[in-house]
């Protein structure tokens, strides 16, 4: 794939030069849980499996990071990658394993979300490497975040600290030549933890001892990871402070006033200090800046904790230094950073006026852009069945409460179905629908959640909630993947990939051992059947559980495909037809004829799924013909 | 010498792909290059927009400023407006024609943009529309719209090579080789006239 490139480089994103880095520095194994932006860093390692090292997939965070942390007290290097909101399912045992500390290397990947792109919350997670006191580094472009992961590992191993890596959207999506280097082989032997007093936590004078231990180590890892701090030095009393991406932008930024690369040894326009180490800051290095400024910029996404230390720091110094920032509105804590913002940001600070750019055109006139079910998808026709459920049980779907959950499940909350009403956490679903049940909702709950996220977290939620017998509807949509990340199995998947043999699970088993008041089994693509299945459901006593099992249709397991076409003598229109195929289904398969009069479905995109048949009062649709297609 | 592009579209309409392509296309001839784009999300309508830097050196930022595209593509009409303010004075702007309406805009008549208001939007730029998505169609997958836009790219702009781009997509799609370059050079011909 990549024969284009130098032999010794290869194009990777952000997150998977960060695995590329574990993979150099002989880490022996790579486990994590699906979560953009960082999902490419196990992927990678999965596609470049070894003997030396074992990667795969977790049910969650937390089991991600327990396994690599019994792996690294054997004495072994271990890798663990998840998004912001995996870490905080983590959080337990990192703060735990914080102030044990670890005798093999553990280097933890956190990817997180500045201007939501994936959804949820914009969190960050710089608080949790201060909650935990833990050594947190940031790098700022491909290349250098393979660099930053071998130093990580080397430091973790030496000072038996974990350390964490905290990527952005931007440097942890942008793609950019890195260079590869030998993996570091080490052969070690694994050993048993025999020291109650580090890895045990019932006296209180060995937890007041692991604190300070924690905290030596943090100071111990400050120093050994200060080189990754870069300060250069200006030829004024300006000065500006970054990390991650924004250290980019303001990198280009000087470059600008210079008109040529920065150089080490040759000054720019401004003294400026890269904060490569967030936690514990580069307290040093800030005041050598401080020293030699009258005026300092920070620059960072989200939270100023930056500049807040900054800040700190001045006052304590009494420095007669102007610090400005969020403060002061150049940035906002709001949404990521782009350059434009941040040379903004320089012209304040040097005092002269930023070009002011044309308003952009305004898009509020137009249709959203939302996002829907790829064509063929399960989860439509499950939607789509359980409106027509809701309304056979003689309930009128404003009326009834479906708690959605993460993943694609929750694009039911769209048109045209308009049914998920929440989205909370992974898992979320049955214990919030629970909630809505004590409050003294009478009409029907139903809980919908995805397979993968249904093993992630919602089953103490439906143990709970069995035990209490409570009236309650849970709709799992199996669709045997992970899918809105990229297809990664989940523990229903029968997968024996990378010598990895995992015996697919079944969520009706789990289910039953939870002994919900009953169990039902179905596929989603014959709509009217799933419905009656539902609507019996959503009747009955108890929680029930209804399995909507189909295959996730962009997956590409689907190799032949029979598309539906129009009989152009029956369809009426689609203006004329209420609903009609296209506003009943969302189907993005289905256009309008080029003269507008029918209804006319792409055979390219159609996946055969036949919901859209159903929808059809005309009976306009049909697959007469058999005309193959091969999907490629 | 340096190229900085935006692509944008609808999400599975390739726009990752496209970015990929052409900073491997222009690695592939000798520059430096590195590209940003938002991937992961996998259900279609959502939008996308990639930033490609390509140069010697390409740059350090990896987004790119507002009037600091040499060229946009986008393969939509909505997101060819979203991304009008990175198109620099007197640069190209590469457009499908078709684009792909929301499926909001099918069902349920919301408004989507005409090309004479694109036109208006990028205006006094000259847009040069391309039919991808109608030539992908006609060749029997609309994933070949990508190759249409590198094709009219490629003919507009020579900064990275032809033959690279053409070479690159080889790689890419070693299946559907041949297709993936007839749509090219459709796209190239619709802009030069002249045959390869």
């Amino acid at each position: 794939m990549n024969r284009q490139l130098k032999e010794d480089r290869e194009l990777l994103c952000g997150s998977q030069a960060v695995a590329r880095g574990a993979l150099e520095a002989g880490a022996r194994l790579a486990v994590g849980y699906p979560g953009t932006p960082t999902t490419p860093a196990i992927s990678y390692l999965i596609d470049n499996h070894s003997a030396e090292l074992k990667s795969e997939w977790a049910v969650n965070e937390k089991v991600a990071l327990e396994i690599a942390i019994g792996h690294s007290w054997a004495g072994q290097a271990s890798f663990v990658a998840m998004k912001m909101s995996g870490l905080n399912v983590a959080s337990d045992p990192l703060l735990s394993l914080a102030t044990s500390g670890t005798p093999g290397a553990l280097v933890i990947l956190v990817g997180d979300d500045p201007g939501a792109y994936y959804g949820m919350v914009e969190q960050d997670s710089r608080h949790i490497a201060r909650l935990a006191q833990l050594p947190m580094v940031e790098p700022s472009t491909p290349d250098e975040a393979r660099r930053i992961t071998r130093t990580a590992f080397e430091v973790s191993e030496n000072l038996q600290v974990p350390i964490l890596i905290r990527q952005t959207t931007t440097t942890a999506s942008t793609f950019a030549p890195v260079l590869l280097e030998e993996p570091h082989r080490t052969n070690r032997k694994s050993r048993l933890p025999d020291d109650l007093a580090r890895y045990t936590k019932v006296s209180a004078s060995d937890c007041k001892r692991q604190h300070q231990e924690a905290l030596d180590r943090l100071s111990a890892a400050a120093e050994a990871l200060d080189h990754l701090n870069t300060l250069v030095e200006g030829k004024g009393k300006l000065g500006v402070v970054a990390s991650g991406s924004t250290w980019c932008y303001v990198q280009e930024a000087l470059e600008r006033r210079k008109e040529g690369p920065l150089k080490s040894g040759g000054k720019a326009a401004h003294h400026a200090l890269k904060v490569a180490v967030v936690n514990p800051m580069p307290d040093e290095k800030l005041v050598t800046l401080l020293k030699s400024c009258d005026r300092v910029l920070v620059i960072e996404e989200l939270e100023p904790l930056i500049e807040h230390h900054l800040r700190a720091l001045a006052f304590e110094l009494k420095c007669d230094v102007e610090i400005i920032g969020k403060k002061e509105g150049h940035t906002s804590p709001i949404g990521d950073l782009d350059p434009d913002t941040v040379e903004a940001a320089l012209c304040a600070l040097e005092g002269t006026a930023a070009a002011v750019s044309e308003p952009a055109p305004d898009l509020s006139g137009y249709a959203p852009r939302v996002p829907t079910f790829c064509p063929g998808c399960p989860h439509r026709s499950t939607y789509a069945a359980l409106l027509k459920a809701i309304k056979a049980c003689g309930h009128d779907p404003d009326e009834v409460l479906v708690t959605g959950d993460i993943g694609c499940t929750i694009l039911g909350m769209n048109e045209p179905f308009n049914l998920c009403r929440t989205e909370l956490v992974m898992g979320a679903s049955i214990a919030m629908a629970q909630g809505f049940r004590y409050s003294g909702i009478r009409k029907p709950i139903i809980a919908a959640i995805g397979d993968s996220t249904f093993y992630h977290a919602a089953i103490p939620a439906l143990l709970n909630a069995s035990a209490r017998d409570i009236n309650l509807t849970v709709l799992v949509l199996d669709n045997s993947c992970t899918a809105m990340t990229g297809f990664q199995p989940s523990l229903g998947t029968e997968s024996k990939a990378n010598d990895l043999v995992s015996v697919p699970l079944g969520i009706a088993e789990l289910a039953r051992a939870a002994r919900v008041r009953k169990v039902r089994r179905s596929t989603p693509f014959f709509t009217n059947r799933f419905s009656r299945v539902l609507s019996q459901a959503i009747k009955s006593q108890g929680v029930n559980v209804v399995v909507a099992e189909g295959p996730c249709a962009s997956r590409r397991l689907i190799k032949k495909v029979i598309p539906y076409r129009v009989r152009t003598e029956r369809c009426i229109g689609l203006g004329s037809c209420d609903p009609s195929c296209l506003s009943a289904t969302g189907c993005p398969a289905i256009f309008k004829s080029e003269d507008g009069s029918t209804a006319y479905i792409d055979e390219t995109r159609c996946m055969g799924c036949g919901l859209c048949v159903h929808s059809c009062k005309e009976k306009a649709i049909t697959r007469k013909g058999r005309k193959l297609r091969f999907k490629r | 010498m340096k190229l900085d592009v935006i692509a944008a579209g609808s999400a599975g309409q390739g726009v990752v792909t496209i970015a990929s392509i052409l900073a491997r296309a222009a690695i592939r001839e000798g520059f430096d290059a590195h590209y940003t784009a938002h991937s992961g999300i996998s259900q279609l309508e959502g939008s996308v927009t990639a930033h490609i830097r390509i140069g010697t050196p390409s740059g350090a930022s990896p987004k790119i400023m507002r009037k600091g595209a040499d060229a946009v593509l986008a393969l939509d009409l909505l997101e060819a407006l979203r991304i009008q303010p990175w198109l620099g004075d007197g640069k190209i702007a590469i457009i499908d024609t078709l684009g792909h309406p929301p499926v909001a805009v099918r069902a349920s008549g919301g408004r989507y943009p005409t090309r004479e208001e694109v036109e208006k939007a990028y205006a006094p730029a000259a847009v040069h529309w391309i039919p991808a998505t109608e030539t992908a169609l006609a060749l029997g997958a609309v994933a070949l719209a990508g190759a249409v836009m590198l094709g009219a790219l490629a003919a507009l702009v020579p900064t990275v090579e032809r033959d690279h781009l053409v070479l690159t997509l080889r790689d890419h799609y070693p299946s559907a080789a041949d297709l993936e370059v007839e749509a090219f050079f459709a796209g190239y011909r619709h802009v030069s006239g002249e045959d390869h």
